[in-house]
């Protein structure tokens, strides 16, 4: 019993001290550890992206995005052609004046399916927008695809918000409190609609259901 | 004299195992002195040097657990208590999460009373906006060797909520049984046999009046216990307090009620000061008396795992408290606060997905300062080397490759 108790003992101490986890050492171009077939095919992506003018950077980060989440060769070909087609998608709807945040930010709504190309087309940027809608469209896609908020109301109020010149730090206000309300037990639709018309200046921006009868509200 | 080859061996054995598992281990030492005292002084020695070694190695949908603990009596070590036990969890569907327990345990400390033990239970849980959770189990306990009741019918349910830096959880637990033993005043245990009438009877006095717990038929205990435990900065504190309702022949009137203490306060990343005390109620299954208790050791440790007061704890990835990034001299310092962890990685497009480990301060925060332009990026946060997961608190959005990712807005 005693020689057991001192190895249990002994066991005992050393996993007591901790332990260290080797690191794994980084490795340069990583679109070498996919298969040669669908590198292959990403690099023609990526090709096709440069004499299309659009944004190489997010494609070959989808890429990497994927090897570092072990994805496979195909997975990975597959994630970033949908980007490109979005990429390109995202570009006609915004214009040829939209940035590569901006394009990324587009192409990430459609591909989560939160906004359509006719949708996105109302975020352009314009006199009064911001430079970006990056910031519009990320807090947008968020809001429907995980905290519940109806497409049918949420898209209207950004595009409203966002062509009457709402800036990234109103948008972004916006996302925290309609995120706070729903912990809180209000409906996703109604927290936002309460929220949007605490905005100062905008409180119509994201009304679809009867006219306000805010006598400050503008319209 | 120390043998020192199984000595060596268990050592090397100890110090590879961590390499050898793609798995997050975590391991606590608890040494000190404890007090203690029940009310027909059975089983328990009033004083004696504790250690108790815990173990935890846990991968995304199972972990196993083992457990013991040793008391020097006189100039002799005496192995008390030891436990192996496992977890399988499902993954989440449709919000709903189940669980496949399963243990043995062994009691050493009076072959009279102690037993061996196997148990196995089911559990579903559905946590709740990852802060809080319920759940509904049930299980048995069938005790070999020398038993002093028949297999335990278990069932449990509860819920665990977690407030800023307090976890609130309350348990109610069923356990029905029959008694094949009782002990008298005197400490002698005698058997149960059946009666011609086909209840269970003994072979002695039956009844309160000498204040024994007799045997009974069909019994059924249940525990009602709610426990708190609240940490900040490197103070941790934990109390738990219960009610057991049954029959006075299965439940001495001082095993109702019962409430426990413990304080940790951490000295170092590694090293904890513990305090605890107050009054456990009687095991039933082992036929242990209540009793009440004080101890204080140290502990080695990065982070004792507290399986028993959330039994149904966050997924790991949860684990996360908090995620924080704002401007420093010209770059953007990324802190991450997270326990029980050995090391943690941000990736993105802003680093080309290239991983980059943060550094740890104290206990539980890791920071790192990258310089990073303004605009959108995406970003992710592993732990131990597990899955990439967004950190909490920014937009999220699917990565395409069966997770998510998040959204990182830099303003100018």
């Amino acid at each position: 019993m005693n020689r057991t108790v001192r190895t249990a003992v002994a066991i005992a101490a050393s996993l007591g001290c901790g332990m260290l986890h080797a690191q794994q050492p980084g490795q340069p171009d990583p679109l070498f550890k996919l298969d040669a077939q669908s590198r292959v095919q990403i690099e023609a992506i990526l090709d096709s992206a440069r004499h299309d003018s659009l944004p190489g950077r997010p494609l070959r980060s989808k890429a990497y995005e994927g090897i570092v989440k072990q994805a496979n060769g195909q997975q990975v070909l597959r994630e970033v052609r949908k980007l490109f087609g979005d990429l390109k998608q995202a570009r006609a709807a915004l214009g040829p004046a939209a940035d590569s945040g901006a394009l990324e930010a587009g192409a990430d709504a459609l591909y989560a399916g939160v906004i359509k190309p006719e949708d996105l087309v109302k975020f352009k940027p314009g006199p009064k927008t911001a430079a970006s809608p990056a910031s519009a469209l990320t807090y947008l896609s968020d809001l429907i695809q995980y905290r519940g908020v109806a497409r049918e109301d949420a898209t209207p109020a950004f595009s409203k918000l966002w062509q009457d010149g709402a800036d990234d730090a109103e948008f972004k206000g916006l996302w925290q409190s309609v995120d706070q309300d729903i912990l809180s037990g209000v409906s996703p639709s109604t927290a936002l609609q309460d929220q949007v018309r605490k905005i100062p200046g905008r409180g119509r921006g994201g009304d679809t259901s009867s006219p306000s009868t805010d006598p400050h509200a503008h319209g | 004299m120390v043998e020192r080859t199984p000595t060596v061996l268990a050592l090397s054995a100890a110090l590879l195992i961590p390499h050898g598992i793609r798995a997050q281990t975590v391991s606590k030492l608890e040494a000190g002195s404890l007090i203690a005292s029940s009310a027909d002084g059975s089983g328990v020695p009033n004083s004696v040097f504790r250690i108790a070694p815990d173990v935890l190695i846990t991968r995304p949908n199972a972990s196993l657990a083992a457990a013991a603990s040793a008391w020097l009596l006189g100039q002799q070590w005496q192995l008390v208590d030891g436990s192996v036990s496992g977890t399988v969890t499902s993954p989440t569907v449709y919000g709903v999460r189940t669980e496949l327990l399963g243990g043995v345990s062994r009691a050493f400390e009076d072959q009279s009373l102690g037993s061996n033990q196997v148990d196995v239970a089911t559990r579903v849980s559905v946590p709740i906006e990852q802060a809080s959770g319920v759940w509904v189990g049930g299980g048995v306990a069938r005790p070999w060797k020398i038993a002093t009741v028949s297999a335990v019918d278990l069932m449990d349910g509860g819920a665990w909520t977690r407030i800023g830096n307090a976890t609130f959880t309350t348990t109610f637990t069923n356990q029905r049984f029959t008694k094949a033993a009782r002990t008298d005043s005197s400490g002698d245990v005698s058997a149960c046999v059946a009666s011609a009438s086909g209840g269970a009877g003994i072979d002695g006095p039956y009844g309160s009046e000498s204040g024994t717990t007799g045997c009974s038929h069909g019994s059924s205990v249940s525990d009602l216990e709610s426990s708190v435990r609240w940490q900040f900065s490197r103070v941790e504190l934990t109390g738990t307090a219960g009610y057991r309702f049954g029959d006075a022949l299965d439940v001495e009137p001082d095993s109702r009620r019962w409430a426990t203490g413990t304080a940790t306060v951490w000295v170092s990343t590694r090293l904890a000061i513990v305090a605890g005390g107050g009054r456990q109620p009687a095991d039933i299954q082992r036929n242990l008396p209540a009793r009440s208790f004080g101890s204080l050791g140290m502990q080695v440790a990065y982070w004792p795992s507290w399986r028993d007061a959330i039994p149904v704890g966050p997924d790991r990835v949860t684990a996360v408290r908090a995620f924080d990034i704002r401007p420093d001299n010209g770059l953007e310092r990324i802190t991450i606060r997270v326990g029980s962890v050995e090391q943690v990685e941000v990736a993105g497009n802003f680093t080309d997905w290239e991983p980059v480990t943060l550094t740890r301060h104290g206990r539980d925060m890791w920071d790192i300062a990258l310089p990073i332009a303004p605009g959108v990026y995406t970003i992710d946060v592993r732990v131990d080397h597990g899955p990439w997961f967004a950190p909490p608190g920014l937009p999220t959005m699917r990565d395409g490759f069966g997770g998510q990712v998040g959204k990182l807005l830099i303003e100018k």
